[in-house]
């Protein structure tokens, strides 16, 4: 149940974002909330949580975007992993550290996307825009992991069952 | 292990699935069933605040605004009259030659644009308008401009419709002037990146300037929709076709509002020589739709109605006389 409020969290925030964008022109930039919601959980959770919460909300990005089933999800997973193992490497926490590891989780997430495309389609059309988008979508989704770290810090305390060892210890 | 399936799975499925277009699944309509109507409640709300904000706040300079607006209205007035008139005697003019309001059988959805695709690499938008207000899989999506794309999935109050400038999208054309037949295929960028012109034979005489229309071939779209516009022609020194760029028509940057043609028309129908869909006058004054006014150049007809502001989802409106089955 816990697990199913982040994909949740991760699927609305696409929605917001996607329509908000349908109306208010940011010059096509769209913060991926996606990518932040699974960077988040891959920096603290377990592989299997996280991998799992990544494949969820792949699919539901996928059907929004008309991709073939399977795309948004192993592109979302690989990134969600790469996130993960990352992780294991590098010391940081706090916004700032949400926001570069948002930032690069959504240009490896589209690069995975493209190499898939790539490879499973015979001619997906580079698109030069979609590239030239890539790092703006990058940095405002890295703004957007900025901004919303609080809240998630505060949705994963509530969301974690607090146990009481510090005060048996005591 | 357990991570390692989870990543091998969607492959799988990926795989299998990469080459084949397919519409919504139960699950997939119950997904949208759930995100559309958040995705039209932020529009909504968008919507609210901004009219709110433009109406009721942001009022500086609206004193000197509203006298500039006084003098313009009067010249509009006059300017209305006068237009009348040119209506009036283009509306007898046709009459006299046997000219029809060209494809007004087609039927049109004024739809709501609530969202666009998550990532670039696929260009797509989500609509307001579903199987319940009568559009379907594969039917025509027209904006002020021209030719938007075509509903690649649907289901009961909602439509995601692949845009024009979609990598995977592909639409028959012919060349307006010289009737040559192409394909366009979109480069998955916005309107600006433009779209490639494949399979122009070239022995066809065709230069920058040069509008494309919909051929009308396989009934997917109707005939004589405006595509875009060639800007530049490249003819090798070898080989069967010329190579081509065009922009679109419409405006990929900004799309509120679209009309959905649900098909089932007339095999004769076309919307050619109505070159601007702005510049058409087939709307019936009934439907909210006020119809533009045609100029006083009697051939300047069209037939796609203008999606004038928000249409309320609540009356889907139908517009044109439709004989759709």
């Amino acid at each position: 149940m816990r697990h199913a409020v982040w994909i949740a969290l991760g699927w609305l925030g696409v929605t917001f974002w996607t329509s908000l964008a349908a109306r208010l022109s940011f010059g096509h930039l769209v913060p991926d909330a996606a990518v932040v919601t699974v960077v988040f959980l891959a920096l603290r959770r377990e592989p299997v949580v996280v991998t799992a919460t990544a494949l969820a909300i792949g699919y539901l990005v996928g059907r929004q975007a008309l991709a073939p089933v399977g795309l948004h999800e192993v592109a979302l997973v690989g990134c969600a992993v790469i996130a993960y193992l990352a992780s294991g490497h590098i010391a940081g926490s706090g916004p700032a550290f949400l926001a570069v590891a948002s930032a690069m989780g959504l240009v490896a997430y589209h690069v995975l996307l493209y190499l898939l495309l790539s490879l499973g389609r015979d001619q997906v059309g580079f698109s030069s825009w979609a590239t030239a988008m890539l790092l703006p979508n990058a940095v405002i989704t890295g703004v957007l992991a900025f901004v919303s770290y609080p809240g998630l810090a505060a949705l994963e305390r509530k969301l974690t069952p607090e146990t009481h060892e510090g005060l048996a210890w005591r | 292990m357990v991570v390692l399936i989870l990543l091998a799975l969607p492959f799988v499925f990926y795989v299998s699935n990469s080459k084949v277009s397919r519409d919504h699944n139960v699950f997939d309509r119950m997904v949208v069933w759930v995100s559309a109507p958040v995705q039209w409640l932020t529009v909504a709300v968008v919507d609210g605040v901004s009219g709110a904000w433009n109406h009721y706040i942001h009022l500086v300079g609206v004193q000197e605004q509203n006298q500039a607006l006084l003098v313009e209205n009067a010249n509009l007035k006059l300017e209305v009259l006068r237009r009348d008139e040119f209506r009036l005697e283009n509306d007898r003019l046709r009459n006299l030659i046997g000219l029809r309001e060209r494809a007004a059988e087609v039927k049109a959805i004024a739809a709501q644009v609530i969202a666009v695709s998550p990532t670039p690499a696929f260009r797509s938008i989500r609509v307001d308008r579903g199987t319940d207000d009568g559009g379907h899989l594969g039917a025509a999506v027209v904006g002020r401009h021209g030719l938007v794309g075509r509903i690649a999935a649907i289901s009961g109050g909602w439509a995601d419709v692949m845009l024009l400038v979609d990598a995977n999208s592909s639409v028959d054309v012919v060349v307006q002037r010289t009737r040559a037949h192409a394909r366009v295929r979109g480069r998955g960028g916005d309107g600006n990146l433009g779209i490639d012109v494949e399979h122009l034979s070239r022995t066809n005489d065709v230069e920058p300037g040069d509008v494309l229309m919909t051929s009308g071939s396989g009934s997917v779209f109707p005939k004589g929709l405006r595509v875009g516009t060639i800007v530049s022609v490249e003819r090798g020194r070898f080989g069967l076709y010329q190579r081509a760029a065009a922009l679109p028509s419409a405006d990929f940057d900004r799309i509120e509002e679209v009309m959905i043609l649900p098909g089932g028309w007339p095999r004769e129908s076309s919307f050619e020589d109505g070159a601007d869909l702005e510049s058409n006058g087939a709307v019936p004054e009934a439907n909210g739709a006020v119809p533009e006014a045609n100029g006083a150049v009697p051939e300047a007809n069209g037939a796609v109605p203008e999606a004038n502001g928000a249409v309320p989802k609540a009356n889907a409106t139908v517009l044109g006389e439709g004989v759709n089955p």
